[in-house]
């Protein structure tokens, strides 16, 4: 399927314009080679057709080809459509013929409560390759520990200054996660603190999209802050503490911090390598996580590496912490647990092997595909049952966008289509095509 | 033996024994006012300690810090240093929460003074105090001040709040104007992030030991330097403290209002202001307060944001005044208080709303638990407590040596003059 990308090549930041130019392409392709349902990673499905019925308005492509579209989010959704209006990324987010796969539970419970539609959990997994299986050769480590992967906030190293009015939600949420630490943002701002009204059924959608637009800027110095918790102050230690005997491996890490780091890996081939030739292979999870596990913990098990990382909620539902992976709380538990796994090559081994037998058996995308197929057949049931339904109760033929569930007309649509993108700009969606209006409730999907 | 002290301090030391000697007010004890306004006062002082044989200085924060010109032209001492006598000041604020209208070098000098005795409150603080080159700085627990306390078992709650605290908020940081430059941000969250999977960790461990942002302050370094230094570092700091003030106190304050309306009392100025939530005036007279303590059916302490690991003053006057205390737990309340005991703890939102519950649905439970905590402070926490500590380090003599003693100028100092600071024995 053809992707849609923005100035800077990136397809998180598609504009609409773009997305409509593939929105027809995609449609060309659907009618020459019908499929039975599309898939893709952060949203880049999510293009546009103009409304046959309507100049005016323009229609999510899958909608109109009558397809189900399942986007697999590695980012946080809200940093998916960046080139878009909110209010018109939250209007599409109704779709209910779109299936949106989260890697990240606590995101994927927040974006449920808020209402939208066909949220599943999906965590994140190694991609299909011929790995090698065999034990790593201690006689082939060439580096002690090391990480790989990029610094990834210039929140506080960029030039500007923070309203101190908006730390409070994110100070908040950092104080009561370190005595609960199974709380998350949306708990401590909406249930236990109610810094703000939740979205609520009774609102229409451009209330709802701007409670939540309200509610993830507040998530921002969270998210910030995570970064700094999560990753960037266990590689700041570990430098100071290992020099040289720590390899760091990534972006941005001289700039941010003034520290020693190589550029990436030339290859994928290079990077599984790099984990094989590592006694500790570390992990740090980014701030845009809270609870979930990212890609790279199934990185390093699949291709045999010996994985060590801090801490993560959903990490014991992949692994068996200490039989195939080990875990550290603490910096001085980092340190101990470098050092003993370095003079325990025999444990550390074992403990690889485990972990990429778990990742292998259970932890590719072949594995979380046969998780999509199922979402997907539950939706067409769902599908097939509402439109049973309507039939017979003798209702007149759904209009084609019933079927589907959303059309995004309104301002901020027109105005993003002509180029203007004026994201400041208030955007009321004056039209709510009828298939939103779907008053078949929305099965829970997590 | 001779205490002298601000009159606060009288009943604790008469009630240890020793003779109270009332120090002349000056300046109304203005722990801010500045440094030329002190050589104005140490006059005053001299006068009052050459006529008044004292033994021992107990000063409250520096309410009545005063200098006197040292025998260098220019220099100042501390007035009873200049004369020979012992002095302490016990801390109940952060060093950086004083002296506000002097330059921060000039308090730095000062605090670097060998032959001043600093008794601060939360041991982290006195500790980074000595990492940053202060001499004469010794741990000493808050305590209450000693007074008739009413050791009546405490009446089951009648109707009304359930739960009570009484306090400002310990940030207003959130309300600030002008925002702030992130990058002043990362040293604060830092330890912050450190502090949360490892709860006891200080500040200056994080700061200087696990990630190196500064180093403390050495004896090469010239004064300014050395000042400019221990700034840095507090500065860092701040935003750390403003994570404990909505880890420790701000956010259970905002949660209780939410969760139980009316049935949380909360007495103390600023939080309309800072938080927007409904509170009661703070009370002044101390009297009523300490009724009010009582009668609250949990009497909630919550500590500021300038205390990592110790108690503060109303841990004791809560139990020492018989109320039932619950707080949130300090790395060292189990060093006073038998938790469960003498006093309960919470460690999160839902177990504070629990232990609520809990104790208003067992009032003899609470009043037992009350009376232990109040048999406890009356009986070690009190300030004639403290006062004895002090007076056993004093003649074991691990309190910081005064001056010899040795003739002052003649001359006052002209009021308008802005004298340089330079203390004995500070290179």
């Amino acid at each position: 399927m053809p992707l849609a990308r923005g100035d800077d090549g990136n397809p998180h930041s598609a504009r609409i314009e773009a997305r409509m130019q593939s929105g027809a392409e995609m449609a060309r392709v659907e009618r020459a080679t019908p499929t039975d349902f599309w898939l893709d990673n952060g949203g880049a499905g999510l293009a546009f057709v103009v409304n046959p019925d309507d100049a005016d308005e323009i229609q999510p492509v899958h909608e109109a080809a009558g397809r189900i579209l399942v986007s697999h989010y590695i980012d946080p959704l809200v940093t998916c459509f960046q080139g878009m209006h909110w209010h018109s990324a939250w209007q599409c987010l109704q779709s209910r013929t779109w299936v949106k796969a989260v890697w990240d539970r606590a995101q994927a419970i927040e974006l449920e409560r808020f209402g939208v539609p066909h949220v599943i959990h999906l965590p994140m997994a190694a991609p299909i390759a011929d790995y090698d299986t065999r034990p790593v050769d201690v006689n082939a480590i060439e580096n002690e520990v090391s990480f790989v992967g990029a610094q990834n906030t210039s929140y506080f190293h960029a030039d500007h200054v923070a309203s101190t009015e908006a730390l409070l939600p994110g100070t908040l949420a950092h104080a009561v996660h370190a005595d609960l630490p199974e709380i998350t943002f949306y708990d401590v701002y909406h249930d236990m603190y109610a810094l703000a009204e939740p979205p609520a059924e009774s609102d229409d959608l451009v209330t709802r999209a701007g409670k939540t637009e309200r509610y993830f800027v507040a998530k921002l110095f969270y998210h910030a802050s995570l970064c700094l918790r999560n990753r960037d102050r266990w590689i700041v230690f570990l430098k100071r503490r290992l020099g040289e005997r720590f390899r760091l491996i990534g972006q941005r890490w001289d700039v941010a911090y003034g520290l020693d780091c190589e550029p990436p890996l030339p290859t994928h081939e290079a990077y599984l390598a790099h984990f094989r030739r590592t006694a500790v292979n570390l992990n740090f999870i980014n701030g845009n996580a809270e609870t979930g596990v990212n890609m790279r913990a199934f990185e390093i098990t699949a291709a045999g590496g010996f994985l060590l990382c801090p801490y993560q909620p959903e990490l014991e539902e992949c692994f068996e912490i200490g039989a195939e992976c080990d875990v550290f709380r603490t910096e001085e538990e980092l340190l101990q647990k470098i050092e003993f796994y370095i003079e325990h090559p025999r444990r550390r081994i074992d403990v690889a092997l485990a972990g990429q037998r778990r990742t292998l058996s259970q932890h590719l995308y072949s594995h979380r595909l046969e998780t999509v197929l199922r979402a997907v057949g539950r939706l067409e049931e769902r599908l097939r049952s509402h439109s049973d339904g309507q039939k017979t109760a003798g209702d007149a033929a759904a209009p084609r966008e019933s079927v589907a569930g959303a059309a995004v007309g309104g301002p901020a649509a027109r105005a993003d289509r002509a180029g203007m993108s004026d994201r400041s700009a208030a955007a009321p969606a004056e039209r709510i095509a009828a298939g939103l209006i779907d008053n078949a409730p929305a099965p829970s999907a997590t | 033996m001779r205490i002298a002290s601000p009159p606060n301090m009288a009943p604790a030391i008469r009630a240890a024994g020793y003779e109270a000697v009332d120090l002349p007010a000056v300046h109304e004890f203005d722990i801010h006012r500045s440094c030329a306004d002190r050589l104005q006062d140490g006059w005053v002082h001299r006068r009052f300690f050459e006529r008044a044989r004292v033994d021992l200085v107990v000063d409250v924060d520096t309410a009545a810090l005063t200098l006197v010109p040292g025998a260098q032209p220019g220099a100042a001492v501390m007035t009873p240093a200049a004369l020979g006598i012992p002095y302490v000041s016990i801390l109940m604020d952060p060093v950086t929460a004083m002296m506000g209208r002097s330059r921060w070098e000039d308090w730095w000098l000062l605090l670097r003074s060998p032959s001043w005795t600093k008794a601060v409150w939360d041991t982290a603080h006195a500790a980074e105090l000595r990492r940053l080159g202060v001499p004469g700085v010794v741990d000493l627990p808050a305590a209450v001040m000693d007074a008739d306390f009413d050791r009546r078992p405490l009446p089951d709650p009648g109707g009304g709040p359930t739960v009570a605290f009484m306090g400002h908020p310990a940030s207003s940081f959130f309300t600030a104007s002008g925002g702030v430059p992130p990058a002043n941000l990362l040293a604060g969250l830092t330890a912050a992030a450190v502090h949360a999977d490892r709860p006891g960790t200080a500040f200056h461990e994080v700061f200087f030991d696990l990630y190196g942002f500064g180093r403390p302050p050495g004896e090469t370094d010239d004064p300014h330097q050395h000042a400019a230094l221990a700034a840095a570092y507090f500065n860092a700091k701040f935003t750390f403290n403003v994570y404990l003030a909505v880890k420790q106190r701000d956010r259970f304050a905002l949660f209780l209002r939410r969760k139980l309306g009316s049935c949380f009392e909360l007495i103390g100025d600023f939080w309309q202001q800072n938080y927007g939530i409904d509170h009661a005036p703070r009370i002044w007279d101390p009297a009523e307060l300490y009724r009010r303590m009582r009668a609250a059916p949990v009497c909630l302490n919550l500590i500021k944001g300038n205390a990592e690991y110790s108690l503060n003053l109303r841990h004791f006057e809560a139990t020492g005044h018989g109320a039932f205390m619950l707080t949130y737990p300090s790395p060292d309340l189990s060093k006073h208080f038998r938790v469960g005991e003498e006093c309960d703890v919470f460690h999160h939102e839902d177990e504070l709303l629990e232990r609520i519950s809990y104790y208003n649905a067992d009032p003899a439970r609470r009043r037992d638990v009350a009376l232990a905590g109040q048999r406890r402070t009356l009986s070690e926490h009190l300030y004639s407590h403290r006062i004895e500590t002090l007076v056993q380090m004093l003649k074991k003599g691990e309190l910081a040596a005064p001056l010899a003693a040795r003739p002052v100028e003649a001359a006052a100092p002209t009021p308008s003059r802005q004298p340089k600071i330079r203390v004995a024995g500070v290179v």
